[in-house]
């Protein structure tokens, strides 16, 4: 990469650089969306597109959740565990302890954000990095959840628990739809306006100073993985009602697929710049490529690699543009 | 003129390593002190005691004739000592209002009620008249830091030690014309002397002796870890000031009139 960059021109690199994190993004979402409906009438019709948002919906919202940690300057990749986790406890409370629904969401979600706090907390107390601690925690909610159902399928849910992932308004508006667009004007409003987002930033953006104005790290550590376990929680739901049926080996690789939605929207990796709006613009993208490849009928481990390509690109260009402004 | 700052016999150990033995520092209200010696001759110590991140091992300190004991930097900064540290300590991707507020960022009033809602537009307004305080040309505060200029840096630092709710009556400054060029120093320097003229009593580090010659009243030397001369710069030399740095010369204490 920096080798072409000597021999090429650079500054059309960086201008273009740029222009991505500007908005080239949008432009991207709408090159490839007009460029799938024109590839294959499928892309366009409605069951392809419900399936489509639905998937935006889930990735969308566990990428928000990222965005908070990563723009603390961290990284949370127990994430896909925490999701299949809580998506099997909702299970089994409402199939096996018969506990009622609406009761059932509300404690899934609550211990999943426990699940976040907890990482948060080990994160900021103990200094021991975010990737030891979430990797670990990656392991470890994907063992318990292999523990306790084993291979079991449990499926057929009633409609509260199908609402999130499966109801649809004057029967084609998703509710998933809904409720990620109100976690993304929450989000975004967290992250610009409050107290809340300017610290996690902060503290992201530079520890010692932040630190030195006297703003809590522990707390503010702790507070970014509680959100992205909210997320995770929301988007269990979300995924149970779609599926109908959840198992173990639910939620695989949502960590990539969010981090990846995070840094193609524009946040800084490295923490004190994050844009909620770009990160669902990014899990709009990562799913318009799944969705294409599907429709195509290319492989689709394609897609994995499609998705490890881009991630690194879309880390590499700011980074490089950063450097070269800096001189 | 009763000092607004007393040390005395300040000696603090790290290991086997005096950092400092028996110093003895007094800063007088509306003064520049300049604070020189080598490297590792103590200064940035001796200035941690004074901002509460460490506690000496013996020796005491006043507050305007008061015994202080300092455990926190939020302590000193109570009684109205800033300090502006070498690196400055900004948030690099947060523009210059929002360094300038942070940790103490104005929020939406509801009634009588704070609300942990950024008050964006009052922290707008209030951020231009500091700079305009300070004299700062900041040509776009809503700028993000890492796209400013050494000087420019420093001038928010400056503002933000400034931007405080005690009234401030001592502003330390670790190193502030290091990382610049000539042009960025002499405005550094202006904004010090643009202070002194508001009756902001600063404690300067600097390794630049054209600069303590610019803009000190007086100049305290140490030598590994002990005192070496407190002079008037008025009433002394270049020459003079680096044989105290170098410790070929030192001045007797009960000869100072601190
Ligand atoms: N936290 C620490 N732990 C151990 N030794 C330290 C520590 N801080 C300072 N020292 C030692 O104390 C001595 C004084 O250091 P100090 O940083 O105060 O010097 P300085 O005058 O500020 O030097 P410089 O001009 O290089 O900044 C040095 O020998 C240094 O190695
Ligand atoms: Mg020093």
């Amino acid at each position: 990469m920096t080798v072409r960059v000597g021999i090429y021109s650079s500054d059309l690199l960086v201008r273009g650089a740029r222009l991505w994190q500007r908005g080239g993004i949008y432009l991207a979402l709408v090159l490839i969306g007009l460029g799938l409906s024109f590839l294959s009438p499928m892309f366009l019709t409605r069951l392809n597109l419900i399936e489509l948002v639905n998937y935006v919906a889930i990735i969308g919202i566990v990428a928000i959740g990222q965005t908070f940690v990563i723009a603390g300057r961290g990284i949370d990749l127990s994430v896909g565990s925490v999701v299949a986790f809580t998506a099997c406890i909702m299970a089994t409370f409402v199939k096996d302890y018969s506990i009622p629904p609406v009761l059932t969401v509300l404690l899934g979600v609550v211990i999943a954000t426990c699940i976040g706090a907890v990482h948060g907390f080990l994160i900021g107390r103990l200094g021991v990095p975010d990737l030891v601690v979430t990797l670990a925690g990656l392991e470890v909610w994907r063992g318990f959840t292999y523990l306790l159902f084993e291979e079991r399928v449990i499926s057929r849910f009633d409609p509260f628990m199908r609402f999130a992932g499966n109801y649809r308004f004057n029967d084609w508006l998703p509710a998933a739809v809904i409720i990620l667009l109100v976690f993304m004007v929450i989000a975004t409003g967290i992250m610009k306006y409050t107290l809340l987002g300017r610290y996690i930033l902060a503290i992201g953006g530079n520890r010692k100073a932040s630190e030195y104005v006297g703003i809590n790290y522990y707390r503010y550590k702790t507070l970014s993985y509680a959100i992205s376990g909210f997320a995770c929680g929301i988007a269990a739901w979300i995924l149970l009602g779609r599926l109908n049926a959840v198992q173990s080996s639910l939620a695989v690789g949502y960590e990539l697929q969010s981090v990846a939605a995070v840094v193609i929207g524009g946040s800084s990796l490295f923490g004190g710049v994050a844009s909620v709006m770009g990160t669902v613009a990014g899990a709009l993208m990562i799913a318009m490529i799944r969705n294409g490849l599907l429709i195509g009928g290319v492989n689709f481990y394609w897609y994995m690699i499609i998705l490890g390509i881009l991630l690194v690109v879309s880390v590499a260009l700011p980074a490089w543009e950063r450097r070269k402004e800096a001189r | 003129m009763d000092p607004i700052i007393s040390m005395r016999g300040i000696v603090k150990h790290f290991g086997g390593v005096t950092a400092l033995d028996h110093v003895d520092l007094d800063i007088l209200p509306g003064e520049v002190h300049a604070l020189v010696g080598d490297n590792g001759a103590g200064k940035s110590t001796l200035i941690k005691i004074l901002s509460g991140v460490y506690t000496p091992d013996a020796g005491e300190i006043r507050v305007d004739g008061q015994l202080v004991k300092f455990s926190s930097p939020r302590q000193t900064r109570r009684l109205g000592i800033e300090v502006i540290y070498q690196d400055l300590a900004l948030v690099e991707d947060f523009d210059a209002v929002s360094n300038l507020f942070l940790g103490k960022e104005r929020r939406i009033m509801l009634g009588s009620q704070t609300l942990p809602i950024l008050n964006q537009s009052l922290m707008y307004r209030q951020a231009l008249q500091i700079f305009e305080r300070v004299r700062i040309k900041i040509p776009n505060v809503r700028q993000r830091i890492f796209y400013m200029s050494g000087g420019q840096r420093q001038g928010v630092a400056i503002g933000r030690a400034l931007n405080s709710d005690n009234p401030i009556r001592l502003l330390i400054m670790d190193e502030p014309t290091a990382a610049l060029g000539v042009e960025e120093t002499s405005k550094v320097l202006d904004l010090i002397r643009h202070l002194k003229t508001q009756g902001v009593t600063i404690l300067m580090i600097s390794h630049n002796l054209e600069d303590v010659f610019a803009v000190s009243d007086r100049i305290t030397a140490l030598k590994t870890g002990r005192w070496t001369a407190t002079v008037r710069t008025a009433e002394t030399t270049k020459e003079e000031v680096v044989s105290y740095i170098v410790g070929a010369k030192t001045q007797r204490p009960e000869s100072v009139n601190f």
